[in-house]
């Protein structure tokens, strides 16, 4: 397993957008090195639009996204792609692939126009498996496995990219509840044990309060609020944010919230 | 891997052998060990090298540039027909007799190559405004249209000029009966070149069908890479269409047939579709001389009633593959 190091991702004044339509408005944002950070926010509120700009998918209408102090745009791509990865909402598997074709494709970065896979990129694939828990699954084929089995095989050849910030777009949609929670610890170990930096956009609060050392809070376009957990999981922020009317508990009284929206009118 | 090589060496040695007059097997031995042959048999046997030849190379081409057109769009029915090729050459094969008075089949060949390209690079061009540039849909979409354009104003013009629709007729087509090394050779260079792309964009074929953001996030330009693949299948389904006239199916089912066996790896789809593509178009041709006797049938014909079962059989007893 190859360490992560900490790199510095920095967005200043940066405006996103397709066409005449401007999605992402003068945002700046310092993401923290090492750290789970969480991107929450309303439906069509930015935070898929401003994953796409620091994953280098969108161009910056205004403004600069910094790695390192560099533009990220004067990367040439492929070195780019070993220090950033980004695993999009839906990725699609070509149909008979098997799980570790699949993953060896992360290796794609690292390797030459026609050169074989290198002891290097075996150990990063077989690595990538173990960590994601998919090495029995190696000589499936991607597509007969579970909504589950597929996300965890998904994010072992992010993995297999070995890079030291990874992006993830709604990684655990179509997921059911306990499938999320496992996901999501998964990349909670993956972050301590390898040091990865990690951005994702999630829609469920209560999960992404729990995974997350570092929310960002969205609303059209602009950052509401930022901080830990507890500071942006406040009811005040939710009815302002997500028009949302919940009350957070703290029931261990350690930091870890829980948030619970009110019950329905006449049903208390 | 072997059995398409043994195909391969089947698939040459019968085109050469069997026709309206078929050759003996001690006839083509004696012939490749410089042993002396009647004149007549060795003319023959001249003649139908080179004719195997062009099925061979325009059969790889063909083959090659739906392999590329599958994969760059994630289309199980990308074949090269989708960017216009097909009635881009044909529109200009009916408009240079039309109007520019034009006859000979060297000629065609000039006129559909042009047709092939410019309406491939309008499609392409079109389908690229707007956001995310040309994806499939937008390519798939783009395409369709403008065919159905050129194509009504084919008929239109066909309709006017009635002697075109003579010439057009036996253009439309493909035929490899034709076939000369004179004309092989301004031919083949945009072919090797055009496969010479996709060979190196194999990779890059298998990063497209994760989808274009996986595949940016892979390190990919996806929009540079794709223009280059276009321009690849473009040189060669052009190319491959200038020099037999418009052979349908090929294209779609050759790496098909390839991703059923071999699955979906572009590093091997790519190399082997082209083996493929050659064998089917050899046995087409093959076939299209003994069929109908004493006439040839071309192999633009004779390519379909061959390769759809072929197809058939693979699609219903081979573990079907989508992309």
């Amino acid at each position: 397993m190859k360490t992560a190091q900490h790199r510095q991702l920095t967005l200043n004044n940066v405006s996103l957008g397709y066409g005449a339509k401007t999605i992402v408005k003068d945002l700046s944002l310092e993401i923290p090195a090492g750290q789970m950070t969480a991107i929450i926010g309303a439906n069509g509120c930015g935070k898929s639009t401003l994953l796409r700009g620091i994953s280098k998918l969108l161009k910056p209408e205004n403004g600069e996204i910094l790695l390192d102090g560099k533009s990220i745009h004067s990367y040439p791509s492929k070195e780019f792609a070993r220090t950033v990865g980004l695993l999009p909402q839906a990725p699609i598997a070509p149909d008979g692939i098997t799980v570790a074709d699949l993953v060896s494709r992360g290796r794609f970065p690292y390797q030459g126009l026609f050169k074989r896979n290198s002891a290097e990129d075996d150990e990063a694939v077989a690595w990538a498996l173990q960590a994601t828990h998919t090495m029995d699954l190696a000589e499936k084929q991607v597509t007969e496995l579970s909504g589950g089995q597929r996300q965890r095989v998904w994010i072992a050849m992010a993995l297999a990219q070995e890079t030291d910030i990874l992006l993830l777009d709604e990684p655990t949609t179509y997921l059911d509840l306990a499938h999320q929670v496992e996901l999501l610890d998964l990349l909670c170990e993956l972050n301590e044990e390898r040091g990865t930096t990690m951005v994702m956009v999630l829609h469920e609060l209560n999960l992404a309060a729990r995974a997350a050392h570092h929310l960002v809070a969205m609303r059209d376009g602009v950052i509401e609020s930022a901080g830990t957990p507890a500071e942006v999981m406040t009811s005040e922020n939710l009815r302002s944010i997500f028009g949302l009317r919940a009350s957070v508990h703290d029931p261990a009284d350690d930091g870890s919230i829980v948030i619970v929206p009110d019950a329905r009118e006449g049903r208390r | 891997m072997l059995t398409l090589l043994l195909l391969f060496g089947l698939a040459v040695v019968a085109s050469v052998l069997i026709g309206t007059r078929t050759i003996g097997v001690g006839v083509f031995a004696d012939f490749l060990l410089k042993r002396p042959v009647p004149d007549m048999e060795a003319a023959i046997i001249d003649q139908r090298l080179v004719r195997t030849l062009w099925a061979a190379t325009i059969g790889a081409a063909l083959a090659l540039a739906g392999a590329g057109m599958q994969g760059v769009t994630r289309n199980p029915l990308g074949d090269p027909g989708i960017l216009g090729v097909n009635s881009g050459a044909a529109f200009a094969v009916v408009f240079g007799i039309a109007f520019l008075g034009m006859e000979s089949p060297a000629s065609f060949a000039i006129l559909a190559f042009v047709g092939a390209a410019v309406t491939s690079v309008l499609v392409y061009a079109l389908a690229s405004i707007g956001r995310d540039g040309a994806t499939p849909v937008k390519l798939a979409l783009m395409g369709a249209a403008i065919s159905a354009g050129l194509g009504s104003f084919t008929s239109a013009f066909i309709l006017q000029f009635s002697d075109a629709l003579d010439s057009l007729r036996m253009w439309q087509l493909g035929t490899v009966a034709g076939a000369s090394m004179e004309n092989f050779f301004p031919g083949i260079f945009m072919l090797i070149a055009g496969a010479l792309i996709l060979v190196f964009s194999s990779k890059t074929i298998n990063n497209f069908a994760l989808g274009d953001d996986m595949a940016a996030s892979l390190g990919e330009n996806v929009a540079l890479k794709r223009f280059i693949i276009f321009i690849g299948i473009t040189l060669l389904c052009g190319t491959a269409t200038s020099m037999t006239g418009p052979i349908a199916f090929l294209g779609l089912m050759a790496p098909h047939a390839l991703r059923a066996l071999v699955g979906p790896d572009y590093r091997l789809i790519i190399p082997l579709s082209a083996v493929f593509g050659a064998v089917l178009l050899m046995v087409a041709d093959t076939v299209g001389r003994v069929i109908m006797p004493p006439e040839e049938v071309q192999v633009g014909v004779t390519m379909v009633l061959v390769g759809v079962p072929v197809f058939l059989y693979l699609v219903r007893f081979q573990k079907a593959v989508d992309l």
